[in-house]
């Protein structure tokens, strides 16, 4: 990535065709810029088919838009469901197994591509 | 050995116990079934004969010290998606083929301790997206009534598993319908319960406020049995609910039960045969004394519907977020880490997974997710208001002030359908217009079979869906098993 911007950074987010505001139609979703937002990697056949599909969905689930009422944000009760900070298991217990999972490593670490390259 | 199309848990308890026949002579009837049935049926992707006949030795043991317990030497099938340790699960997809769990799931040590027998997972659309294993990567179950029809999904193999007599009972899990939409095309039972009445600690993760493991049995007791094995608070689970008392009366609220028919939800695109034999059962219940009255639920019965594949999405898009190639499942080489993410999630999910993936990146988005994603989830709490009025005692004043314990529907608007009939994404959403609302609401719901209906010379089975309110499973065992008794 030389010089170069992220791509995926840099893509602007999906814009629907002429209309910019929450209550957007579904017309004209960019499914490339969804795809990469998505890190997946789409052929241009399938592409064509997701951008005729895609937008019949998102047309049927606009019919919330004609519920109207009253409508409350879900505001759940605030109970600790964190388990309690006690009896921690010996460390190195599950490594074996949690790398024995991985697709690639390197003695005790998983191995991955670079993540982080310095701009020239 | 009994015929093992007909055989339930009760009926082999009672049998394993008086000892005239062994869990060992068991199993081994139901892997003969499995080699004969599963060639044409493929509900199983993995048979695990050993394992099972080694459990089924131990089940042997338990049950000779006089130690056996409900499920001890019951042989079952599990869901693609549930744990064993040391076993492949592979949610049905190819980015995991060769993942291997690495730990059991929280129903996996409870269904160990009674010394249950695993035969094998059973086939799964990908992920838990569908409605007809259709979207399985390993090919589709067909169902064991009419091969030329899907069995429904997603757990369409433990449903059809349990039909064609290669398992006693079996695992599934509903995230909008899984569980009851096939046990009602396979002419089983099938339970979903109470949103965090069971652990699902270890369940492969698809909609995670919409996920409940769940249980499928040829008969109401057999679906209670197992489910009865694993329900129960579980400190792995931050959803699961503390347990509540229950009951094993036959009326467990000792009066006349008041069952809703939202007759509206029902208009339009029910099948007329499917519609009678709906009426034909509520019939039986009046019969029975259950006092039946019409319900209005919602004013637009496609409102849940949208709502759900509009959460479903979002949380598929983020659960499967963690599938990229680097801590388990497939890794495509790549040149750079983007490349090796982008390629891995192209090639290792199927096509459902990836429209979904991209309709719940869509909902989330920036700029969208108030009007989708926040939209909907404040008309999912509308939608649980409903449910919680209907059932509440104190009534609510949509119909008449006056509350019921259980809402009933037909499961599915019509029979099967063959396979390749729903190729359009939306004809397959509005199969599950029955299902998900409840899983929207949390409330459990069961699938009891309601007879059959003929295509094109075939008598196909459909079923009777029952809802009850939170945490009142017992309501719909009384039920279903009334309707079993016509």
């Amino acid at each position: 990535m030389t010089g170069k911007v992220d791509p995926v950074r840099s893509s602007p987010p999906p814009r629907p065709s002429g209309r910019a505001s929450a209550g957007a139609t579904s017309n004209g979703v960019d499914v490339r810029a969804l795809a990469q937002l998505a890190r997946l990697e789409v052929s241009d056949e399938e592409l064509a088919k997701l951008e005729r599909e895609i937008p019949d969905i998102l047309k049927f689930v606009e019919t919330i838009q004609s519920v109207s009422g009253k409508e409350t944000a879900p505001s759940p009760a605030l109970i600790n469901v964190m388990r309690a900070d006690e009896n921690p298991h010996e460390g190195g217990m599950y490594t074996e197994a949690l790398l024995k999972a991985a697709p690639a490593r390197v003695g005790n670490r998983i191995a991955v591509k670079q993540v982080i390259k310095r701009s020239k | 050995m009994p015929d093992l199309k007909t055989l339930t848990i009760k009926e082999a308890r009672k049998s394993l116990d008086a000892k005239e026949y062994s869990a060992l002579e068991l199993t081994d009837a139901y892997l003969v079934a499995i080699s004969e049935r599963n060639p044409e049926i493929h509900a199983y992707l993995e048979v695990w004969e050993k394992t099972a006949r080694e459990e089924a030795k131990k089940a042997d043991e338990m049950i000779a010290r006089g130690e056996s317990l409900p499920l001890t030497g019951i042989p079952i099938a599990v869901k693609d998606n549930i744990l064993i340790e040391g076993r492949t699960a592979s949610a049905g997809s190819k980015i995991l083929e060769n993942y291997k769990a690495t730990y059991d799931a929280a129903v996996i040590t409870k269904l160990k301790n009674q010394g249950a027998v695993f035969l094998g997972r059973t086939n799964m659309d990908e992920f838990a997206l569908g409605s007809s294993t259709e979207n399985s990567a390993y090919g589709p179950t067909k169902n064991p009534h009419d091969t030329s029809r899907v069995p429904g999904g997603t757990s369409g193999g433990s449903a059809a598993a349990v039909a064609a007599g290669m398992a006693l009972a079996a695992l599934g899990s509903d995230t909008g319908g899984s569980i009851r939409q096939p046990s009602a095309y396979c002419g089983v039972s099938g339970l979903k319960p109470t949103y965090g009445a069971v652990s699902r600690f270890g369940l492969i993760a698809t909609a995670s406020s919409l996920d409940q493991i769940g249980t499928i049995g040829k008969t109401v007791v057999d679906a209670q049995l197992l489910f009865d094995a694993v329900y129960g608070y579980d400190k792995n689970d931050s959803t699961s609910l503390p347990n509540s008392p229950r009951s094993d009366l036959e009326n467990p609220k000792g009066r006349t039960l008041r069952i809703g028919i939202p007759r509206a939800f029902l208009k339009g695109g029910v099948d007329a045969d499917v519609l009678s034999a709906f009426e034909k059962t509520l019939e039986s219940l009046r019969t029975k004394g259950y006092e039946i009255k019409d319900i209005k639920l919602f004013d637009d019965p496609q409102v849940p519907l949208a709502v759900y594949y509009i959460i479903n999405p979002a949380e598929v898009s983020t659960n499967l977020a963690r599938f990229d190639g680097i801590r388990y499942g497939l890794s495509v080489p790549a040149s750079n880490i983007q490349e090796v993410y982008a390629k891995t999630r192209g090639v290792g999910f199927g096509p459902e997974v990836r429209r979904r993936i991209l309709v719940g990146t869509f909902v989330l988005s920036s700029g969208y997710a108030d009007a989708y994603y926040r939209k909907a989830l404040a008309v999912r709490e509308i939608i649980r208001a409903d449910f919680a009025r209907t059932f509440s005692a104190g009534g609510g004043s949509s119909f008449g002030g006056e509350s019921v314990d259980a809402i009933v529907t037909p499961t599915t608007p019509g029979p099967a359908f063959k396979f390749g009939e729903k190729s359009d994404p939306l004809a397959m959403y509005l199969e599950d217009i029955f299902t998900v609302p409840v899983n929207l609401a949390g409330v459990p719901a069961i699938s009891v079979p309601m007879g059959t209906v003929a295509r094109e010379g075939r008598d196909l089975p459909v079923g009777f869906q029952i809802i009850g309110a939170h945490g009142d499973e017992e309501t719909l065992f009384a039920i279903g098993k009334d309707i079993e008794a016509t």
